[in-house]
């Protein structure tokens, strides 16, 4: 009897004093205990918002706590990329950042954050850059572009959506690897400058999948080409310049991160969630039914993406000399 | 020293626009023609200004300070929506709002008691009912972040 | 035709016609108060549009935009304030109306042009969009810059006494307008380092800050207690409605209004604004009296009042016809319009028809629901001037605070409204016109945009837009409109 009492204490001890290591393994994953907030750089409506609109309740469907999209719109993005480097890495703020933009903004002037500032959770959103024409163009195919450009440096006009925008590196960065020159005709926005082209002022414009399915199916505009790696089974018809021989691939990224010092825990949490929330059906049917270009890339793949796109940009920077301030 | 009031206005203008020059030095070539273009312009029309001054208007720097310090009201106003402004996100707004429209209403000779809570806070509320959860614009917090 | 009968069906349903009704009422209320622009309250319906019938929520956000350009009207004239942007012209001769003692006749000639305008523009949609979207097409960026250079040329004509002092402020408003990225090289101009002002000044921050914020403080600094002015609606005094005769004399003026209104509606990117300085600008021209206009006449209401209405239908021509917006408010109509499932474009006429003619006939709808609020409100809206000053000022001032907040939820707008609004002030005080400035912060932005544009599609070759017919045809209206203006500036003086 008196061995099992002793055993009995010891017994004791042992748990009172091994509970506490146990009990903090569990408090680290005491996440999420309020709300979270996801910060957007750019208003309501807008591509992004709709994106981070409709992951967020699947996502609050799984960690049990509201996740919340704050609008953050300024600075082309840059005002809500700062907030989310400077927030608190506690897991309660995350943002969306994107490539080329937000790596551009970087390269471009003096930015508020830099890119180390952010872990990166996942890609939600990927579609490539393309070039479309009239169908009344007197371009039927990108070669025809690439053949007149070589003769005529500069002449021919090609709009985008904004000086530096993923639209406007996607044309630098062709021009570069194709040899050609054109001339960048720089819009707000890229619905003025389909008005333009669709008016016959321009000739080529660069933009997003998302600016012109709609349009392409009625039969207004024609895609020449794609930047992407592979045929986009939208634009069947479509070759990609990396294809044709340019090993040119430009599109963009909406990708969710946090603050670069989110304890480990928690990113991978948020990470695996992302993961299993892009993958139910009920999120891929919903964003199929609104148009939305989702693509799901792991933290890893999206980490490496970024670095390379950092990097090319680098180059391109360099190459072509564009602006620092 | 007594001025005429538009040679006063076409100094200071002149003035300004000669300082909002220099930071187009730095702007890259093809953006700064314009704003360069409209500073010179400015200080062009400061001169017909200058020339055509009426001799009956004229001011003085007493005057011109009396004109501002001498409505209290004025300043209380000022003073306030800058105190808002300042405050927003440390006291939040729907705390700073019915103070404001409170205070505002009382200086401005609003007596009755009951009326000046009432709309104070209706004011308030309605703004809560519109932006915050109609437009569900992210109103500031401040102290009742919770 | 068929279709037209089928749409007509779509929207005389009692959900769609309530819809048109209740998106009317928070038009109305939106667009008068200021701070609150008509894209904010197209934008504030969208959400409550998921789940509805098409129809019904394309009645929904038609009452909205239609009702909320009409009520920026109701504040204009009644408290020298512009509940939105399209109002800004209605205040040079509106307020004068009211402090004459003839804001009832102000506000029915509002609302009676406003109806005109829309119903003039919703027609030329109906019948004639698919011409209308060729010469939308026709505006590229020479054609714009062409129109934004004649659209400066409106500073002479709003700058009342002073021509110098209008330009300059004309002047100001172009430097302001240049706040914020450039076009080219997103280099961001004036932000001295402020990434809030990498985007430039949001035109309702300026509008809030140049308009609310100085009659706000002029208030203060008058000491008085209410408007002195005794608007009694039960007297049957001429000044409180508009006449017949007066309607008739009108006509010219909404003829004009109307057609200027779809015009500008058509293109792309100009909008409500510009439409009603324009049309106040031609009205001035045209007039018999032109130095009348800015003391309190009916036409300097009707003119813009009918221009901004008339945008309406004009804009929805690029959207149904093209599928691109031509208005902010019409951005927003997009957006809702493709989660309904409705695929704006060339082919909406025949593979949507039905839904195509909804929603004309629900702006149609829309238009008559706002005549007759407009109408039966006008003896309640003239209560606004009984209002203590006490209790006008905190409550103009906290529209103000919230409308600029709201933009982009940030509080350095916030101090930024505040700060125009100070300077807005001293203008004031010395006597420097506000219009021009506003003109010019909304028409410089698409004027640099358009002739960066131009210069890359000539290849710096920029006299080669005088080659194309309109850019031609809009030098010789400048020139002329110049000539005449000044012509008259000489006589007058």
């Amino acid at each position: 009897m008196k061995h099992g009492k002793m055993f009995a204490s010891i017994l004791l001890v042992l748990l009172v004093g091994v509970a506490p290591l146990l009990a903090q393994g569990q408090a680290e994953l005491e996440y999420p205990t309020k709300g979270i907030e996801v910060l957007v750089g750019y208003s309501a409506g807008g591509a992004t918002d709709i994106a981070a609109r409709l992951v967020a309740p699947f996502m609050e469907k799984e960690l049990g706590k509201p996740v919340t999209v704050i609008n953050k719109p300024g600075a082309g993005g840059e005002i809500a990329h700062s907030a989310t480097a400077i927030a608190k890495p506690d897991g309660y703020t995350l943002g969306y950042i994107h490539a080329p933009a937000t790596i551009s903004i970087t390269l471009n002037r003096k930015a508020s954050y830099a890119l180390q500032d952010f872990v990166i959770i996942g890609n939600v959103v990927y579609h490539e850059n393309l070039i479309v024409v009239p169908p009344t163009s007197r371009f039927k195919t990108i070669q025809d572009v690439l053949t007149y450009a070589k003769e005529n440096p500069g002449k021919l006009t090609i709009g985008n959506s904004g000086a530096y925008a993923d639209d406007h590196l996607a044309s630098l960065a062709l021009q570069n690897t194709a040899g050609v020159k054109f001339e960048d005709t720089m819009f707000q926005g890229t619905a003025p400058s389909l008005v333009a082209l669709l008016g016959g002022h321009i000739d080529l414009v660069m933009c997003n999948v998302a600016d012109i399915v709609d349009k392409v199916k009625q039969k207004q505009l024609v895609v020449l080409a794609t930047l992407g790696s592979e045929r986009n089974a939208l634009f069947p018809d479509s070759p990609t310049m990396k294809e044709l021989g340019y090993n040119v691939m430009m599109g963009n990224y909406t990708t969710l991160a946090a603050p670069a010092n989110t304890p480990a825990p928690i990113v991978k949490l948020l990470q695996d969630t992302l993961q299993k929330v892009t993958a139910s059906e009920e999120y891929v049917a919903k964003a199929t039914e609104m148009g939305l270009p989702i693509k799901y890339f792991t933290a890893q793949e999206t980490t490496e993406i970024y670095k390379q796109q950092e990097q090319r940009l680098k180059e391109l920077w360099i190459t072509l000399g564009l602006p620092t301030q | 020293m007594t001025f005429r009031k538009d040679r006063l206005l076409s100094a200071v203008v002149a003035a300004i626009s000669i300082l909002l020059f220099l930071p187009t030095l730095k702007f890259p070539k093809s953006a700064s023609y314009y704003p360069q273009g409209i500073l010179i312009l400015l200080v062009l029309l400061c001169i017909p200004l200058w020339v055509k001054a009426k001799k009956e208007e004229t001011v003085t720097i007493e005057l011109v300070l009396k004109n501002f310090l001498t409505t209290r009201n004025l300043l209380y106003v000022i003073g306030s929506i800058i105190l808002l402004i300042s405050l927003m996100d440390v006291i939040g707004l729907y705390i700073e709002l019915p103070l404001f429209v409170g205070f505002i209403m009382y200086r401005l000779g609003f007596r009755k008691r009951l009326p000046l809570f009432a709309i104070s806070l209706g004011l308030t509320f309605l703004v809560y009912l519109l932006f915050g959860v109609m437009l569900k614009v992210q109103i500031p917090m401040g102290l009742l972040q919770m | 035709m068929q279709a037209f009968l089928q749409g007509l069906q779509l929207t005389t349903t009692f959900p769609a016609l309530f819809a048109i009704f209740i998106g009317s009422i928070g038009g109305i209320i939106i667009g008068a108060l200021p701070g609150l622009s008509s894209t904010l309250g197209v934008a504030l319906l969208v959400p409550f549009t998921f789940g509805l019938e098409p129809a019904t929520a394309m009645g929904l956000l038609a009452g909205m935009y239609c009702s909320s350009i009409y009520g920026g009207s109701i504040t204009a004239i009644l408290i020298n304030t512009p509940g939105t942007g399209a109002a800004a012209a209605t205040v040079l001769d509106g307020y004068p109306m009211t402090k004459n003692g003839q804001a009832g006749k102000a506000l029915y000639t509002a609302i009676i042009s406003s109806f005109i305008g829309g119903m003039f523009g919703t027609f030329a949609l109906l019948f004639i969009a698919p011409l209308l979207s060729r010469v939308a097409l026709k505006f590229g960026p020479p054609e714009t810059f062409m129109l934004s250079v004649f659209g400066l040329t409106i500073i002479a004509s709003v700058s009342s006494k002073n021509l110098t002092k209008g330009i300059m402020a004309g002047l100001f408003g172009l430097l302001l307008s240049t706040v914020g990225f450039d076009s080219v090289t997103a280099y961001p101009r004036y932000a001295f380092g402020n990434i809030h002002l990498y985007e430039g000044i949001a035109l309702v921050v300026a509008l809030v800050g140049f308009f609310s914020i100085p009659e706000a403080l002029t208030l203060v600094k008058s000491k008085q207690k209410k408007m002195n002015i005794d608007i009694d609606l039960k007297k049957n005094s001429d000044d409180n409605r508009l006449t017949g005769k007066e309607i008739l004399r009108l006509i010219p003026t909404f003829l004009r209004g109307s057609v200027i209104g779809t015009l500008i509606g058509i293109i792309p990117g100009v909008g409500t604004p510009v439409a009603c300085f324009l049309a106040y600008n031609e009205e001035k021209r045209f007039s018999k009296h032109p130095h009348l206009f800015g003391t309190g006449i009916i036409e300097g209401v009707a003119a813009p009042e009918t221009a901004n209405n008339a945008v309406e239908g004009g804009s929805f021509v690029p959207l149904l016809t093209l599928g691109i917006p031509g208005s902010s408010q019409t951005a927003v109509y997009l957006g809702a319009l493709l989660i309904l499932g409705i695929k704006p474009g060339p082919e909406l006429f025949s593979t949507q028809a039905p839904i195509a003619y909804s929603i004309i006939l629900g702006l149609f709808i829309a238009n008559i629901m706002m005549l007759f609020l407009g109408l039966g409100g006008v003896r309640y809206f003239v209560k606004i001037i009984k209002m203590p000053n006490a209790v006008m000022i905190p409550v103009i001032l906290t529209f103000s605070i919230i409308g600029a907040y709201a933009i982009n939820a940030s509080i350095f707008d916030v101090g930024l409204m505040f700060f125009l609004g100070l300077i807005g002030y001293v203008m004031r005080l010395n006597s420097i016109p506000i219009a021009p400035t506003v003109l010019a912060l909304i028409l410089g932005p698409i004027g640099e945009d358009a002739f960066q544009q131009t210069v890359s599609i000539t290849h710096g070759q920029v006299w080669m837009i005088f080659s194309r017919p309109i850019c031609i045809v809009l030098l010789v209206i400048t020139v002329l409109s110049v000539f005449f203006s000044l012509r008259k500036n000489r006589i007058v003086e």
